[in-house]
C-alpha cells in the first residue's frame, strides 16, 4: 500500500503536470494565431478585395459581409429578446410555465450550429424560396443569439428588487406601464451585454450560414436582401481547404486574426456595457 | 518593530507547557496583526483568549495549527513550540501537527455524509475493524455529549442535525483523533443559548484532561469557563494569568477596565 | 367609483408585443424539430432498412448512417478522455494555488480562447495538428479520427477548465479548513471534500462539453478525412472517418432538396439534435437536482 505522504506527492505531481500541459496548449494556440496572423495583416490586406479565390488580395468584402450579417442579426434579435424577457419575468407567474419557457431557451442554446444551417436551408432557402440570401443568414444568426440575449436580460430583470414593482403598482401604474418605465430601463444593461456576447459568438459562426447566406468568391456589396455576401468564417474555410498553397494559408491566418479581433471587440464592448449601463441602484 | 513585552508566564515549568510562544508575530502583507507575543499554554485547563474585535485573537488561534498557511501574504515572526517542536520549522509535518491539534470553528461545518462517517473523517492511514470504528464513534460522541441524541441514527446525514448538535459533532470529530490540544474559535457564537451552555460544560470537562484554548467575545462566558486568561489588544498580548487573579486584581489598569467594564483603553 | 378601467390601447399593443416575442422564442426549438422531421419522409419511405447499414452510397440508394454515428461517438470519447482529466486536474491546481497572479493570467487566457471561432481551430488542425500526427506516426495523411478527437479535446478544454475551476472555487473555504484541521493531506481534502461537493457542477460541465463536442462541425470537418466507412479494425482511430456533423457540412450543399439523399442527411441531423438536447437537459437537471441520501453508516 502506498503511504498517504507518497500519494500526496503523486497527486501534486499530477496536477502540476496537467497545468504544464494545459499552459503549453493555451500558449501554443494563442502564439500560433498571433504570430501567423500578425505576419499576414497589413492595411492593404484589410482594405483590398480578394483575388484568385482569396489566395491573393485582401478581405475587405469579407469584413463588410460579416459585420452586415451579424449587426442585422443583432437588430432582429434585440426587440424579440426584450419582449420575450419582459413577458417571462413580469407576466408568467406559474412555475411550470416558467420552467417550460426556460427549458425551451436552454434547448435552443444546446442545438448544434450546423442544425441552424440545415433549418435555414430547408425552411427559407427551399420552402420559402429565398435562395442564397444574406438576410436569411442574419435571421438564422438572430435565432442563435436569442437564448444568450434572453438569459442575460431575464437575469437582469430578476435583479430588480420587488419594492420597485410594488411602488409602481401602488402609484396606479399598469403592468405595461411598469414594464416600460421601470423594468426595461433598469434591465437594459442585461440586454445590451447579452446581445454583444451573442454578436461575438455569431460573427465566428460558419456552419449556420455557409449553405444559406454566403458565396465563397465574387460576392460584393449586395443590392438586395436576397443576395449572398462573402464572410470571414466561410473565407477561412475556403482557404483552409487550399492549405497546400502557402499564400492561401497566409491569408487564412490573416483572416482568422481579423475575425478574432472582431470577436474580442464585441466581447470588450460587452464588458464595458455591463459596467457603464448598470443602473445606479444596482452598482 | 513593536517592543516585545515580558510578561508573567502562565506557568513557567516546561513540562507543564503544551504550547509556548516566543516573540510571536503574524503579518498579512504590510499589516501587522499580531506582534511580540510571549505566552505559555498550560497542559491542563481552559485558557480563554479575550480582547476587543480586531485584537488578533482568531489570528493567533489559527496560527497555532497553521490553518491559515494558504492565505496570500501571510508571514510569521518569532517562534511557536508545540510539545517542544517548533510549529513553523521547515521540516514540520503540517498534516501530523493538525491531526494532533484539534480545532473547532465558529460556524459548525459538517461534511455531507453520515454522522458516523463525519466522526471518523480524520482517521486516516489506519485499518480499523467495524467494531473498532463503532467504539471510536461512541467514545467521541459521548465525549462531545452527543451520543444520547444521535446513537439511534448514526447513518443519517449529518446536515440534518440542529446547529448546536452539528457543533458538538465537530467537537466529536476532533476528539476522535485524540488530540493533544483543542483550539476553539468562538465555538458558541452561532448556536442557541441552551447548546451554548452544553458546550461550555463540555469545555470545562475537556479541560480536565487536555489543554483547551478558546476565543470568546463574551466576558460572562469567559468568567464561567476560564482557568487562565490571555488578554490581547491591537495585536499585543497585554496581560496573562490565572482567571481568578485576572478577573479580580489584574496588574495593569487597562486589563482591569476591559475585564470589568468591557471597555478598552488601548 | 368605477375601478374597472379598460386598458389603454397602447397597453394592449405592448402586451401583445411581449406575448408574441415570448411565443416566438419558446416555439423556435419546436419549429426546428418539426421542420427537420418534415423532411425525413423520402428516405423513410424509400429504403429505411439501409439506414442501419454500414454502407453510404447515394448512387445505389444506400444510406447507412452507422459509420457517421460511430465516428461522432468515437471522436467525442477521444476528446473527453483527454480533456476531462486534463481539465479537472488543471482546474484543481488553479483553484488551489496561492498565486492570484497565475490564476488571473490563466483565467483571462481561457476567456480569450473560449471566444475563438471553431473555424480557426479547424485551421490550426489543418496547419499544425494533422501535420504533426502524420509526421509523428509516419502516416500518409494526418486527417484521421484521432486528429479530430485531438482538436476537439483542445476546443473543449477551455470550457471544462473554466466551469470546473468555478465549481471548485465555489466550494466554501470553511469546508476545506475543517478538513485540513483534521490533519488531512491536500489531496485528501480535494478528493474527499472538495470534489464531492463540486461533483454535480463538474458533471454538468462535462455534459455541456460533451454536447459541444458532438455538435462541433467546422474543426472536425477539416481534419477527419471524410471517409464514410467504419474503420477496420473497428477501433483503429488512425484511419479517416466521418461524423454526423462533418457529413452534413460536406454534403448538404451537394444533395438535391427533397431527395432521399437530402432526407437521409436531415435524419442524421435530427438524431444529432435529439442527442445534444438530451445532454443539455441532463446537465440542467443535474444542476437543479437536490442532494440524495446516504446509504452506508461507515465508509
Amino acid at each position: 500500500m502506498i503511504s498517504r505522504a507518497a500519494k500526496e506527492h503523486i497527486f501534486a505531481a499530477a496536477t502540476r503536470a496537467a497545468l504544464g500541459l494545459s499552459v503549453c496548449i493555451l500558449a501554443f494556440l494563442l502564439g500560433a494565431i498571433i504570430v501567423r496572423g500578425a505576419q499576414a495583416i497589413s492595411l492593404d490586406f484589410l482594405f483590398m478585395p480578394s483575388r484568385d479565390f482569396g489566395s491573393r488580395g485582401g478581405i475587405s468584402y469579407q469584413i463588410f459581409g460579416s459585420l452586415l450579417i451579424v449587426l442585422t442579426a443583432g437588430l432582429i434579435a434585440a426587440p424579440l429578446a426584450l419582449g420575450a424577457s419582459v413577458y417571462r419575468s413580469e407576466y408568467i407567474k406559474n412555475t411550470a410555465a416558467q420552467r417550460l419557457f426556460d427549458l425551451a431557451l436552454y434547448g435552443l442554446n444546446g442545438v448544434p450550429s450546423i442544425i441552424f444551417g440545415l433549418f435555414g436551408l430547408i425552411l427559407f432557402v427551399n420552402i420559402f424560396g429565398t435562395g442564397l440570401s444574406w438576410f436569411v443568414g442574419a435571421v438564422i444568426l438572430a435565432i442563435m443569439m436569442l437564448p444568450t440575449a434572453c438569459m442575460a436580460t431575464i437575469s437582469a430583470m430578476r435583479g430588480i428588487d420587488t419594492p420597485y414593482r410594488e411602488n409602481a403598482y401602488a402609484l396606479g401604474l399598469t403592468r405595461e406601464q411598469t414594464a416600460l418605465r421601470i423594468i426595461i430601463p433598469q434591465s437594459l444593461h442585461g440586454l445590451v451585454t447579452g446581445l454583444l456576447i451573442g454578436l461575438a459568438r455569431a460573427i465566428g459562426e460558419t456552419a449556420p450560414i455557409m449553405f444559406i447566406a454566403t458565396a465563397f468568391s465574387g460576392a460584393g456589396v449586395p443590392s438586395s436582401l436576397a443576395e449572398p455576401v462573402a464572410t470571414l468564417p466561410t473565407h477561412i474555410l475556403a482557404l483552409a481547404q487550399q492549405a497546400a498553397d502557402p499564400a492561401a494559408l497566409q491569408n487564412a491566418w490573416g483572416a482568422s486574426f481579423t475575425l478574432i479581433a472582431l470577436v474580442a471587440m464585441f466581447s470588450l464592448a460587452a464588458f464595458f456595457a455591463r459596467a457603464r449601463l448598470l443602473p445606479l441602484s444596482q452598482r | 518593530m513593536p517592543q516585545s513585552q515580558h510578561l508573567k508566564l502562565v506557568s513557567s515549568a516546561p513540562h507543564h507547557v503544551a504550547i509556548s510562544l516566543e516573540n510571536f508575530g503574524v503579518w498579512f502583507g504590510d499589516s501587522c496583526i499580531l506582534s511580540g507575543v510571549n505566552a505559555h499554554l498550560p497542559k491542563r485547563g481552559v485558557t480563554v483568549l479575550v480582547g476587543p474585535s480586531g485584537a488578533g485573537k482568531s489570528t493567533l488561534l489559527r496560527a497555532l495549527n497553521r490553518i491559515s498557511d494558504d492565505m496570500a501574504g501571510l508571514s510569521i515572526q518569532g517562534r511557536a513550540y508545540f510539545e517542544g517542536c517548533e510549529i513553523y520549522a521547515k521540516d514540520c509535518d503540517v498534516t501530523k501537527l493538525r491531526a494532533r491539534i484539534g480545532m473547532v470553528f465558529q460556524k459548525p461545518c459538517v461534511f455531507p455524509r453520515s454522522i458516523a462517517q463525519n466522526v471518523l473523517f480524520g482517521l486516516r492511514g489506519v485499518k480499523l475493524s467495524q467494531a473498532q470504528k463503532h467504539d471510536i464513534v461512541e467514545q467521541a460522541l459521548r465525549g462531545a455529549a452527543l451520543w444520547n441524541d444521535v446513537h439511534a441514527r448514526l447513518g443519517e446525514r449529518a446536515d440534518t442535525l440542529s446547529m448546536g448538535q452539528q457543533q458538538r459533532l465537530c467537537i466529536a470529530r476532533a476528539l476522535a483523533l485524540k488530540p493533544d490540544v483543542l483550539l476553539m474559535d468562538e465555538p458558541t457564537a452561532s448556536v442557541d443559548p441552551v447548546s451554548a451552555r452544553t458546550i461550555e460544560a463540555l469545555m470545562r470537562d475537556l479541560g480536565r484532561t487536555i489543554p483547551v484554548l478558546t476565543v470568546t467575545h463574551n466576558l460572562a462566558q469567559a468568567k464561567r469557563i476560564a482557568d487562565h486568561v490571555l488578554f490581547l489588544c491591537e495585536g499585543q498580548l497585554v496581560e496573562a494569568g490565572d482567571a481568578a487573579h485576572m478577573f479580580s486584581n489584574a496588574a495593569l489598569p487597562k486589563t482591569q477596565t476591559y475585564l470589568c467594564d468591557e471597555f478598552c483603553e488601548c | 367609483m368605477d375601478f374597472t378601467r379598460p386598458a389603454p390601447p397602447s397597453g394592449r399593443a405592448l402586451r401583445s408585443y411581449f406575448l408574441i416575442s415570448a411565443l416566438i422564442c419558446a416555439a423556435i426549438c419546436a419549429v426546428i424539430l418539426i421542420t427537420l422531421l418534415g423532411q425525413t419522409g423520402p428516405v423513410l419511405s424509400h429504403n429505411p432498412a439501409s439506414l442501419f447499414g454500414t454502407v453510404w452510397n447515394p448512387n445505389l440508394g444506400q444510406y447507412g448512417i452507422i459509420p457517421m454515428l460511430y465516428g461522432s461517438i468515437v471522436v467525442m470519447v477521444i476528446a473527453m478522455a483527454i480533456a476531462l482529466p486534463l481539465g479537472v486536474l488543471t482546474a484543481i491546481y488553479i483553484a488551489e494555488t496561492r498565486s492570484a497572479r497565475l490564476r488571473g493570467i490563466i483565467k483571462s487566457a481561457l476567456e480569450v480562447l473560449a471566444g475563438i471561432p471553431s473555424i480557426v481551430y479547424g485551421l490550426i488542425g489543418v496547419a499544425y495538428i494533422s501535420v504533426w500526427v502524420a509526421k509523428g506516426l509516419d502516416l500518409q495523411t494526418g486527417r484521421l479520427i484521432l486528429t479530430a478527437g485531438l482538436i476537439l479535446a483542445v476546443m473543449i478544454l477551455p470550457t471544462i477548465l473554466t466551469l470546473t475551476e468555478d465549481a471548485i472555487s465555489n466550494v466554501p473555504v470553511i469546508q476545506r479548513e475543517n478538513a485540513r484541521a483534521l490533519g488531512l493531506y491536500r489531496h485528501e481534502v480535494i478528493l474527499d471534500v472538495v470534489l464531492p461537493h463540486a461533483r454535480r457542477d463538474i458533471l454538468a460541465a462535462g455534459l455541456l462539453a460533451l454536447g459541444r463536442a458532438l455538435g462541433e462541425t467546422m474543426a472536425v470537418m477539416l481534419v477527419i478525412g471524410s471517409l464514410d466507412r467504419l474503420p477496420s479494425p473497428i477501433f483503429n482511430v488512425l484511419s479517416s472517418g466521418q461524423t454526423i456533423t462533418s457529413k452534413l457540412g460536406r454534403e448538404l450543399g451537394e444533395s438535391a432538396f427533397g431527395s432521399a439523399h437530402f432526407s437521409a442527411l436531415v435524419l442524421m441531423g435530427l438524431i444529432l439534435v435529439l442527442i445534444t438536447l438530451t445532454l443539455t437537459g441532463a446537465a440542467q437537471w443535474l444542476i437543479n437536482r437536490r442532494p440524495n441520501g446516504v446509504e452506508a453508516i461507515y465508509d
